[in-house]
């Protein structure tokens, strides 16, 4: 884990970036978890014959959890993230890598508080986006 | 249809938010930060206890009786202006406040901002844009939530 400070942090600064390995199980896991039974999440005949699609493909909102999982991960304790804004390009299906990146595009102080913004995007194995554009702030203490 | 902009929906989870559900949400995200599974760790920071990670506010569906379809199949139990089938997930914007923590009973209030529709590769879409916040037991904002879904009503679903 990356324990970044407000001070060591310059704009263009990258993201340690994180990737992570899709595991049908696993988003199985994250459905119940979160009490959502989207079909598209887990039966494959459905969404190949319904969708056109090669596999069932995660839910949008677990590939926000790895997002945020790649800002909590650089800030360490240092700070928190106070916004997340990303939006859905294509699917992911089990069995992909996907890798979330970022980058530092400003710094400052607002009310009193360190805040600095990152622009964020997400990738598959092939490269392709799969999440884009993103932009987060964090606040560090 | 836009005459549903401005209609809000209010629902309190019969639950309070568990430890477990924090730990499940962690081990489904592989998450390895000992801040959202470590009580011991956890208490040593200044958050004094084990928090949920930022997104899982936003992330879980409160409502627990999860409605079933005539099909047998699930369909979101949430107040939608109609029966437009299973939308695909656009855009999220989260703001983040108060950390989510086991005990917390959350509300959710959802206002529906914006109708409009498109015309897509797939025929006619529909846009649904809701704002939803949390607060817990205390009224204390936890998070907001700005989604963005997408009805693709052009598309003819084959059974």
């Amino acid at each position: 884990m990356m324990a970044a400070s407000f001070e060591s942090i310059n704009i263009g600064d990258e993201l340690p970036p994180l990737n992570k390995h899709i595991v049908h199980v696993e988003i199985m896991m994250y459905q119940a978890v979160t009490w959502d039974f989207t079909r598209v999440h887990y039966d494959r005949e459905f969404v190949t014959r319904t969708m056109g699609l090669p596999n069932v493909f995660v839910d949008g909102q677990m590939l926000g959890a790895f997002l945020s999982q790649a800002l909590t991960q650089w800030l360490g304790l240092a700070g928190r993230p106070r916004k997340l804004r990303y939006r859905f390009r294509d699917f992911v299906y089990p069995g992909d890598t996907i890798t979330c990146k970022g980058k530092v595009t400003a710094k400052y102080v607002k009310d009193g508080e360190k805040l600095v913004d990152c622009e964020m995007w997400m990738e598959n194995q092939k490269g392709e986006l799969m999440v884009a554009p993103a932009t987060a702030t964090v606040v560090f203490y | 249809m836009r005459a549903q902009i401005g209609k809000e929906t209010v629902f309190t989870s019969p639950a309070p938010v568990s430890r477990g559900d924090i730990l499940r949400y962690v081990r489904a995200t592989t998450d390895p930060n000992p801040l959202f599974q470590d009580e011991e760790f956890a208490r040593t920071t200044r958050y004094g206890g084990l928090i949920a990670p930022p997104n899982m506010v936003c992330d879980l569906t409160y409502n627990i009786a999860a409605e079933v379809a005539e099909d047998g199949f699930f369909f979101e139990g949430i107040a939608m202006p109609e029966a437009f089938g299973v939308p695909l997930r656009g855009e999220h914007e989260y703001e983040f406040f108060e950390p989510l923590r086991p005990g917390y009973v959350v509300t959710s209030r959802r206002r529906i901002a914006d109708i409009f529709e498109k015309w897509g590769t797939t025929g006619r879409l529909v846009f649904v844009i809701s704002e939803i916040s949390y607060t817990n037991q205390r009224g204390e904002l936890l998070g907001i939530n700005r989604e963005t879904l997408i009805y693709q009503l052009g598309r003819e679903e084959r059974k």
